[in-house]
């Protein structure tokens, strides 16, 4: 698993950097990304691009062992936000290049099995409303003060 | 139940605090692991053990209610091969040749506190939560059916064939052994399961769900009152599911 993990840490990066050297010289096409339904991602792009699988795998033995939910770093939120209906159709799936996930680990050359179990596509409910009615971004409206004061302060950390 | 409420609380103070010292000590570098936990969820808690108490005595005979629910809940579909479909909970029909006495019950896993199916698997993807509710974790399980060969219920499933179209709270998979999760997914939000929610619809109100911890829960106190049947309790793998009305 460990070895899964650090290839894909490696491909991510080496990602970045066949990205940027891309960018500087224009010879590579570039992934095409989805737009998103939401406004604005939980983390700045550049952390999500780094990031992502250590965000993932580090709720994921919280929420299957230790039954804690609501996490912001969910693959479920991910996909609920990123893969969206396009031009009135169902959402891609992952097998589809046009997935958001796909767009990129095909560029990149970095083979997950997320979705050999997981949902690739929202639940058909969820597409038709916009990110901010889901459950999750608004919580129960329980968050208390300090709660919210700790998320604006973590909000502006990355300023 | 005032116990978790509690743990919860604790669990947001920790969670709170933690985030608070990963941005003192390293503001942006570890800040991913206050976030996971700034919401403060409640996680499982060994103050619960989930159960069921189903009575047998108002269980129809031919009503499928609760299997219906589940694999609605769980989008489990048929392959059209039936005997190597999913089956997450099956109705038994039992009959007693020497009374004639039937009856009529849904078996599925039943969350054993001593689980044999945990005792066997060779990477520990079968584990038991502090709440007691069984589970396989599917991101570790190697698909060696050892549990399926030990569980003296038949309550696993292994999955043949690709799938596609799980439902978001459902991850299911090929090459991978599932069983019944107790509805994890709801119970964690406060509902109860699906099997319990339909038959209660279907208006028979043979399953009730609970915390077997807590004396003042409904299944506490009918099991104190009419007290339960554990099926093969000569395993002494003390069940979280027990059956009223077999004897
Ligand atoms: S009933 Fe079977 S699958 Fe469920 S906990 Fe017991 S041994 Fe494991
Ligand atoms: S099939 Fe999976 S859960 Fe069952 S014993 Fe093997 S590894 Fe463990």
């Amino acid at each position: 698993m460990k070895s899964w993990i650090t290839k894909i840490v490696i491909g991510v990066l080496a990602a970045g950097v066949v990205l940027a050297t891309a960018t500087a010289q224009s010879r590579v096409t570039l992934p095409e990304l989805p737009p998103a339904a939401g406004e604005e991602c939980v983390e700045p792009t550049d952390v999500m691009r780094r990031d992502h699988p250590k965000f993932l795998l580090h709720i994921r033995d919280e929420t299957v062992h230790g039954g804690i939910r609501g996490a912001r770093h969910s693959l479920v939120e991910c996909i609920d936000c990123h893969v969206q209906p396009v031009g009135g159709n169902e959402p891609p799936r992952y097998s589809d290049p046009q997935h958001f996930c796909a767009s990129c680990h095909v560029f990149t050359g970095v083979r997950v099995d997320c979705f050999q179990c997981h949902a690739d596509r929202p639940a058909r409910a969820t597409y038709f409303h916009k990110l901010s009615g889901h459950r999750h971004h608004m919580g129960d409206g329980t968050l208390s003060a300090a709660e919210l004061k700790l998320l604006a302060e973590q909000g502006e950390s990355h300023e | 139940m005032s116990d978790q409420a509690h743990d919860g609380a604790r669990r947001k103070f920790l969670g709170t605090a933690a985030a608070a010292a990963a941005l003192a000590a390293a503001p942006g570098v570890f800040f991913w692991q206050g976030v996971a936990r700034a919401r403060g969820t409640d996680g499982a808690s060994s103050e619960v053990r989930w159960g069921m108490l189903i009575d047998t005595t108002q269980c129809a005979k031919g009503c499928d209610a609760c299997v219906r629910a589940c694999n609605e809940e769980h989008g489990i579909t048929s392959t059209g091969r039936p005997t190597t479909d999913a089956q997450w909970i099956r109705k038994l029909d039992v009959r007693d040749p020497a009374t004639g006495h039937a009856h009529s019950l849904p078996m599925m896993c039943q969350h054993c506190e001593q689980p044999p199916c945990v005792d066997v698997c060779p990477t520990g993807a079968s584990f038991k939560r502090a709440d007691g509710i069984v589970l396989v974790d599917k991101h570790i399980c190697i698909g060696c059916r050892y549990c399926m060969m030990a569980c003296p219920y038949h309550a696993r499933s292994f999955i043949h064939e690709p799938l596609q179209d799980q439902l978001p709270h459902a991850p299911r998979g090929k090459g991978t052994v599932e069983s019944c999760t107790m509805c994890v997914h709801r119970v964690d939000e406060g509902r109860v399961p699906a099997c319990k929610e339909a038959c209660q619809e279907a208006g028979y109100g043979a399953i009730v769900f609970g915390n077997l911890h807590d004396p003042e829960s409904e299944i506490a106190q009918r099991l104190a009152k009419e007290g339960g049947t554990k099926v093969r309790a000569d395993l002494r793998l003390n069940q979280g599911v027990r059956y009223r009305g077999l004897t």
